[in-house]
Formats: C-alpha cells, sequence, structure tokens
C-alpha cells in the first residue's frame, strides 16, 4: 500500500508540470495585455514597451516560463504586477479562507449526503426514499451561483438572520466567521450532496443485498450496526472515489462562490487576477489549486487503500 | 415430543402467486430434519419466512412457532433476541456470509457481544474454542484473517462456528455446503454433523442434494413448487417412496438409482409461482396423473404413523 502511494505522490509532480504549463499558455491567449490595464489611460507605445521591459514580457514565451518555474521550484512565487507585493503573502491570506470553505462543504456534503443516502437505502422505495431522490434532483439540477443567491436573498434580505457577504478570519472571532460561513458553504455542498445522496443509496442497496449483511441481521445484530457498522463500511469505496474526483468541481466552484458572498479566498484572487491579466498571480493561484485538487484525490485513494483489507494486502505484497 | 419449531399453514407471496403454499412441517428438539427440492421451489424463502429475514414487500400468512413463540408478525426487538442465541442460520452462499472488512474475531465476537456481556478476551477464547471444534486449523491465529485469506472451506467452517456459538437450540442450515468442492463439501457436512450432534441442536438442513440429505437427516420433507408433497423418515423415503416426484428424484439421483442404469431425468421444470395449476402441482409433469389431479388438490393423507403423502393415489378411497 506504501509503495502505491508513494508511486502516486511522485506522479503529483509532472501533474503540476502539465498544469504549470496550461495555465502559462492559456492565460497568454486571452486577448488584453497586463500593461495597458496597469497604466489606464496613459498608455502609451513606449509606457508599453517600458513596462514588458520590466516585467520581462518582451522575451519568448518559453524563456517567461522557464524563468517563472525556476523561481517557484525555488520557493519564489514571484510578485503581484499591480502592487508589487510577494505573491506568497497573497497566498497565505487567501489559502485559509478557501481551505475553510472547501473543508466545511466537504464536510457538510459528507455528512447530509451519505447519512440521506443511506436512509433511502433503507427505506427504498418507500416515502424516504422518494423524498431523498427529489432533493438530490433538485440539488443536481440547482446551479450553485444561483442557489446562493436565493440564499442571500431569502435569509439575509427577506429574514435578515444571516449576513449576506463579508468574511471574519477564525482568529479573529470563530462565531462571526461560522456566521458568514453559513450560506457560502451550503450553497457549495449543494451540488456534491446531491451526488453524495445517489452515489450512497446506490452503494448501500448493493452492500444490503449481501450474504453477510443477511447473515449479521439473522445472527440477531440490531438493524443501526447491521447498517453503520457492516453497510457504511463495505459502501466506503466507491463514495470515497466519488468525493476524490467531484472535489475538482467543488474546487473550481469556489471562484464563483467567493465572488457572490464577496469572501476573500483563492477563488476570488483567480478572478480579480485574471480580469486584470495579473500573469504570475493568476498562475500562482491556480497551480495552488490544482495542488489541493490532486491531494484531495490522493487522500481519498488512499482512504480506499486504508479502509479495504483486500487491497491493503494485495497492495503491500 | 413437542415440536420446536412448528409451521402451519405457511403461504408466502412476493406479489405475483404463491412461492410457498400452504405448508405445514414440523422439527423437534435435537431432531435433523432434511428439506428438499429442485432450485426454486421456495426452500430459502421457507427459511427466511422463519428468521424474519424475507423483504418487507412479501405477504406472509400462516403461523411459525418456535418454541411456544409466534415468529410471524413478532417485534423486531423481540426476534433479535431469539436469533444467533436459539435459532442460528448457515446461509446459502457461506463463502460470502462473512464480512470482507473484518477479522473472523471480530465477527463472531460481534455476535456474542450482541446478546450476552462480557469482555474481549473472553469472547475470543470462546471463538478459539469453537473454531477448533469445527476443525479450523490454529485458531489464534485465525482470529485476526481477513475472509478472502481463507480458503472456501475454511470460510465455511468460520460460518459454521459463527451459527453455532451461542449453542442456539436450532439451526437451519440453507444449502451450506453446496458452494464447495465435492471433497471438501463432504468434509465441512461431517464436521457440521458432529457438532450438531454433540450439541443436540435440531436442524433444518435445505438442500437439493438428495445425497446430502441422506447422510445427515433423521426425517426428509420433499419439497415441490413451494408446497411439501412427501414427508418420511430418510430411511422409508429411500426404500419405499411414495409420491411419484420422490420417486423421480430417486431415480434420477445417480447414488440410489440401479447400478448401470441410464440417470432418469425428470422431463419439464417447476411450474412459475404466477401460473401454478390448479390441482396438483406436479400433475404436468407427473407420469401417472389422472383427470382428477388436474381439478382438485390432492390431500395430505397420513400413510403410517408419521409418513405423509400429498398424491391422490395415496388417498384412502382411491
Ligand atoms: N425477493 C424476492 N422477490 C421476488 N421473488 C423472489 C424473491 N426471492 C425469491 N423469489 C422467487 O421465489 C421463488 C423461490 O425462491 P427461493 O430462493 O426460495 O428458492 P430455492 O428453492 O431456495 O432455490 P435455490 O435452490 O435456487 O436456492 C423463485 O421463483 C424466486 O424467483
Ligand atoms: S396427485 Fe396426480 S398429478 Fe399429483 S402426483 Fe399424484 S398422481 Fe401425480
Ligand atoms: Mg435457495
Amino acid at each position: 500500500m506504501i509503495r502505491v502511494l508513494l508511486h502516486r505522490v511522485v506522479l503529483i509532480v509532472p501533474i503540476l508540470f502539465g498544469a504549470s504549463i496550461i495555465v502559462f499558455a492559456i492565460i497568454r491567449l486571452v486577448p488584453g495585455d497586463p500593461a495597458v490595464i496597469m497604466l489606464g489611460l496613459n498608455a502609451t507605445p513606449k509606457l508599453i514597451l517600458q513596462i514588458h521591459q520590466q516585467l520581462g514580457l518582451d522575451q519568448p514565451v518559453y524563456v517567461q516560463y522557464i524563468h517563472w518555474i525556476g523561481g517557484i521550484v525555488h520557493g519564489d512565487w514571484g510578485h503581484d504586477y499591480l502592487s508589487g507585493q510577494p505573491i506568497s503573502g497573497l497566498l497565505t491570506t487567501t489559502l485559509p479562507v478557501t481551505g475553510e470553505l472547501v473543508v466545511l462543504s466537504l464536510a457538510l456534503a459528507i455528512a447530509l449526503g451519505v447519512t440521506v443516502g443511506s436512509v433511502a437505502a433503507l427505506y427504498r422505495g418507500r416515502l424516504p426514499d422518494w423524498v431523498s431522490q427529489i432533493i438530490s434532483m433538485i440539488g443536481i439540477s440547482i446551479p450553485d451561483f444561483w442557489l446562493g443567491i436565493m440564499l442571500t436573498l431569502l435569509f439575509a434580505l427577506v429574514l435578515g438572520v444571516l449576513p449576506s457577504s463579508g468574511f471574519t478570519p477564525l482568529t479573529v472571532s470563530i462565531p462571526d466567521n461560522l456566521i458568514h460561513m453559513i450560506l457560502p458553504v451550503v450553497a457549495l455542498a449543494s451540488g456534491l450532496t446531491a451526488v453524495l445522496i445517489r452515489i450512497t443509496r446506490a452503494a448501500m442497496l448493493e452492500v444490503l443485498g449481501q450474504e453477510y449483511i443477511r447473515f449479521a441481521r439473522a445472527s440477531g445484530v440490531p438493524e443501526w450496526r447491521v447498517v453503520l457498522h457492516h453497510g457504511i463500511r463495505n459502501a466506503a469505496a466507491p463514495i470515497l472515489t466519488v468525493i476524490g474526483l467531484q472535489a475538482g468541481y467543488l474546487f473550481g466552484a469556489t471562484i464563483v462562490i467567493e465572488t457572490v458572498f464577496s469572501l476573500p479566498g483563492l477563488g476570488q484572487l483567480i478572478l480579480n487576477s485574471t480580469l486584470t491579466h495579473d500573469y504570475p498571480v493568476i498562475q500562482a493561484s491556480v497551480l495552488v489549486l490544482t495542488l489541493l485538487f490532486v491531494a484531495t484525490n490522493l487522500l481519498t485513494d488512499a482512504a480506499v487503500l486504508a479502509i479495504d483489507p483486500r487491497l491493503r494486502q494485495a497492495r503491500t505484497a | 415430543m413437542t415440536p420446536l419449531l412448528e409451521i402451519r399453514s405457511l403461504s408466502v407471496d412476493y406479489g405475483y402467486g404463491a412461492v410457498i403454499r400452504d405448508l405445514s412441517i414440523t422439527v423437534s428438539a435435537g431432531e435433523i430434519v432434511g428439506l428438499v427440492g429442485e432450485s426454486g421451489c421456495g426452500k430459502t424463502t421457507l427459511g427466511w419466512s422463519v428468521l424474519g429475514l424475507l423483504p418487507r414487500s412479501a405477504r406472509v400468512d400462516g403461523s411459525i412457532l418456535f418454541d411456544g413463540t409466534e415468529l410471524i408478525g413478532l417485534q423486531a426487538r423481540k426476534r433479535r433476541k431469539l436469533l444467533g442465541v436459539r435459532l442460528s442460520l448457515i446461509p446459502q452462499a457461506a463463502m460470502a456470509s462473512l464480512d470482507p472488512m473484518f477479522t473472523v474475531g471480530h465477527q463472531i465476537r460481534e455476535i456474542i457481544l450482541t446478546h450476552q456481556r462480557g469482555g474481549r478476551a473472553g469472547a475470543d477464547a470462546r471463538t478459539v474454542g469453537r473454531l477448533r471444534e469445527v476443525g479450523v486449523a490454529a485458531p489464534e491465529a485465525r482470529l485476526r484473517a481477513f475472509p478472502h485469506e481463507l480458503s472456501g472451506g475454511t470460510r465455511q467452517r468460520v460460518a459454521t462456528a459463527a451459527a453455532m456459538i451461542l449453542n442456539p437450540s436450532m439451526l437451519i442450515a440453507d444449502e451450506p455446503t453446496s458452494s464447495l468442492d465435492v471433497t471438501i463439501q463432504a468434509q465441512v457436512l461431517g464436521v457440521l454433523r458432529s457438532v450438531i450432534l454433540e450439541h443436540g441442536t435440531a436442524v433444518m438442513f435445505i438442500t437439493h442434494d438428495l445425497g446430502v440429505v441422506a447422510q445427515i437427516s433423521d426425517r426428509i420433507a420433499v419439497m415441490y413448487a413451494g408446497e411439501i408433497v412427501e414427508e418420511a423418515s430418510a430411511q422409508e423415503l429411500f426404500e419405499d417412496p411414495k409420491h411419484p416426484y420422490t420417486k423421480k428424484l430417486l431415480a434420477a439421483h445417480p447414488g440410489f438409482s440401479n447400478k448401470g442404469q441410464r440417470l432418469a431425468t425428470i422431463p419439464g421444470s417447476v411450474p412459475d409461482p404466477a401460473q401454478r395449476p390448479g390441482g396438483c402441482s406436479f400433475e404436468p409433469r407427473c407420469p401417472v396423473a389422472i383427470p382428477l389431479c388436474q381439478e382438485d388438490r390432492p390431500p395430505w393423507v397420513a400413510v403410517e404413523s408419521d409418513r405423509h403423502v400429498r398424491c391422490v393415489h395415496c388417498a384412502p378411497n382411491h
């Protein structure tokens, strides 16, 4: 098992390199010039050229890339075009915001999705099953940003019980932080929750039909224990795999959700730097987002390996 | 002898016709009753009715008394107190009856600690003893083994040990050996037999294999299309089968037909529960059917003191 995981960890390097090349190339294909944006109304061809020289944008693209990636390898993320601040500083302030948003959303989606999905499987074909199917269909079909806006309208504007936007760092006030996180987390978690309801229901139905479940029931093991202990443990592998895959979608969706709720996270950083063509900032933040996605996948794979004794032993041997 | 398990007029319907039809059978304490029948005749359904494992959608009529307690409609909580303690199952796909995620020790301990107070050490000591009894080699080490690390025969022995761990007074063994190789089948059957004889466990031994049933049963009930068509002591049944279906079954079995004779097969197949004939269920395949067989369900006739047959040819007025 350790070997497989090491192998996967090593694979992260080429994945990140590939991602870095793609971001680097794509943002340069987007029409627009960072120098023009920086200069605004003052832009003259001469000044533009001067800024290009300052930022190294006059050099061939591959030279620019080697220069940039060389810095990254040495731990130098480069500087923000507009403010000249080191990007590492931007990352350390935005990453915790996005991290908290994603971790809370994942936790909510898993707790809700697995519970509702299991209940649906247990009550197959009866009322709770129908209700859960409807909830999951709604969750899958409603776009998360729209849900975000609707939730804001209802809870912030009509009922006035929750703040519509903004952010308080955890270090300042935990309750304040959490109150601001409720709506964005619900909006972000809705899609994954819906998917997890479906996957859990299907996986649980499969597991609950197995002979060992029948044997446990026939041995007098209480139903809650049959479901929680034997059922969920056996259904965990497909559920974890889906979580790993869907995490990519979740990370992508932070861009929209952070914008809707004005959360100063990585997603908003990506959006703003894209609008200003701030190349090094976009590159750095997309790279970090990619790393987070790959790491989540690695974690879920590790969890699948750790949970199933058959895999655990087959792969070590 | 008062019966330990008494099934009276049981009918089970999954929603498209009776899979079990007006079936009655009793098993006394310590008695081993073999239940034979072709695939699909409702053997597993019968076992599940006793254990309360039928899907909710199944409609169940009749009565199942276990040691005086009515099992049909029994509260889940009360049923759970019986299951594993007084009434156990060895499931049909016994090789798949262990959860792949947990060790042998964990799974048997779970059964013990579900029903009795006590610690892990005591439970494990008990498990080791029972594993040794069913012929599992190096039982202490097997406690930490996962099911996939065991051979089919060993898994089956473990399942047997798990079903017997709390000394139930009755065991329902649903084709416990049919998923094993023939040689291992014989070994496991031998072990099962010695364990149940040792503990005086009553057994409803379900199988489609007459050879297996002959080795283990005191009494045999022959099932056809959801009904019991003949019931007799093992010896009587093999020496003098009365029902045409039993005769056919015996003739089709290589061990019991005359040597050198070609193996007889039974033409046709078990009727679909949705379209069972109105009279005798066996009529479409019966070589000695008479016109009356199509009209009336043949009566359950006592042939000798404890022998019963459901066929017009055995009816007294015939
Ligand atoms: N859950 C179910 N829903 C609907 N029909 C079922 C269900 N379980 C079994 N049946 C049907 O009931 C009939 C009897 O099945 P059962 O499994 O009891 O037979 P069996 O004698 O145990 O057969 P086998 O030797 O193949 O195990 C079959 O026609 C089967 O298709
Ligand atoms: S009742 Fe008639 S059809 Fe049925 S087994 Fe007897 S002879 Fe055959
Ligand atoms: Mg069966």
